[in-house]
């Protein structure tokens, strides 16, 4: 069973609120639980409002409560998705304003991360090595 | 090497993949009305819904669902590698992009007998609107609350878990009457009595160290949801809606088989 203390999920509970910044065009950020980023592949959003949280505008956007989501969430990372690693997203709307702090996941094919994406009803993939979100 | 949650009879499932939806409603009763009307109630309430299909075989529950214009998603998860090939077949990607077939254990992982390794699949990770179990955990476990917490574990809070079970009972004769009731009235319109005492040999001695006494399942869901609907019954088989939101009216039916004889002949 793996275990991160306070410190530790405040950290990344930061790192995540800090990879979305609207004047420097940031729109999220995937993490583990080392704060590694993934370099190559595909990002894909997963489903399921129990591991989502969710806020109406960024102003709004409680460390303490993402810290506390971070933290609700260590086992699950501990585990894969169907043999993928999972990481920590954040992730700013920009239609809407929203910001989602969600699991997701890292496939390095990309017509499986299009699959995924169709199955868990997203609207878009997001390219890491090219730095670009391909919508469905 | 058998451990814990290793289905038994895997050479069995692999051989019979094909024949296998076909074998199970002509064995139980009145099985194929209760798995119409479930995807009926689905496709009403919950057309849109992300599912999970612990032991799904062949993913043919979500074949037809698609087939009729359920609009959601449908994972299966299976740990026989004869009927996930199978269900990759009879639902391609391209015409099913929102139905997933995946080879992998519920709770577990093993070797199994051809030397394949299954490996365990995490269904924690994503929260589905619903989770079915149908007829999958008599095959592998003889526990039921580990089993029924992780299932409940994969939906979200105002999800729902349904279970379909073949059952022990501690009545042994009632039991054996269901049994008897079963073979004469309803298995023997499609298997010879040859047959069905070969099937006995062929699953069911050993599937009966795994079925569960239905008042303790019965119990354990009471205990782990706020409602708990009976959704089917016939003899020795049963099956539940379970929610912590009222699922009664979600999930009505017109099969009452408690006492039914199997439409006789």
């Amino acid at each position: 069973m793996n275990f991160i203390d306070t410190e530790k999920s405040h950290e990344i509970a930061a790192t995540l609120i800090a990879s979305i910044s609207l004047s420097e065009q940031k729109y999220g950020g995937s993490y583990n639980l080392d704060l590694e980023q993934p370099v190559t592949g595909y990002m894909v959003s997963l489903g399921g409002k129990k591991h989502t949280l969710e806020y109406e505008t960024l102003s709004k956007v409680d460390v303490h409560a993402v810290a506390a989501w971070v933290k609700s969430h260590v086992d699950v990372l501990g585990t894969t998705y169907f043999g993928q690693p999972l990481y920590l997203g954040s992730w700013y709307d920009q239609s809407t304003g929203k910001v989602f702090f969600d699991l997701s996941v890292n496939e390095s094919d990309k017509a499986h991360a299009l699959s995924e994406a169709v199955i868990w009803k997203q609207l878009a993939i997001y390219d890491v090595e090219n730095k670009q979100i391909i919508r469905l | 090497m058998k451990t814990k949650n290793t289905p038994i009879k895997q050479a069995f499932f692999n051989k019979m993949a094909s024949e296998f939806d076909t074998h199970v409603r002509q064995s139980i009763p009145l099985y194929g009305a209760f798995i119409s009307e479930l995807q009926a109630n689905i496709r009403k309430h919950f057309y849109e819904a992300t599912i999970l299909d612990v032991c799904g075989s062949t993913g043919l529950f979500g074949k037809t669902l698609f087939d009729n214009g359920f609009k959601g998603s449908y994972i299966n998860v299976d740990g026989s590698p004869k009927m996930i090939s199978l269900a990759k077949q009879i639902s391609p990607q391209m015409k099913y992009p929102r139905l997933f077939n995946n080879l992998g254990g519920f709770m577990s992982s093993w070797t199994d007998e051809s030397g394949q390794q299954i490996n365990q699949i995490d269904t924690k990770v994503i929260t589905f609107d619903i989770a079915l179990e149908l007829l999958g955990f008599q095959f592998f476990t003889k526990t039921r609350e580990p089993e029924i917490l992780e299932l409940k574990a994969s939906v979200e809070d105002t999800g729902v878990c349904i279970f379909c079970e073949k059952f022990s009972n501690k009545d042994t004769e009632l039991w054996q009457r269901n049994e008897n009731l079963k073979d004469d009235l309803w298995k023997s319109k499609y298997f010879t009595q040859d047959e069905i005492a070969k099937k006995k040999q062929n699953v069911l001695v050993d599937m009966g160290e795994y079925c569960y006494d239905i008042k303790e399942f019965e119990g354990l869901l009471q205990k782990h949801f706020k409602h708990v609907t009976g959704i089917y019954h016939a003899g020795n088989f049963a099956a539940y809606a379970c929610s912590d939101i009222a699922v009664t009216e979600l999930f009505e039916s017109d099969i009452s088989l408690i006492h039914n004889i199997y439409n006789s002949k």
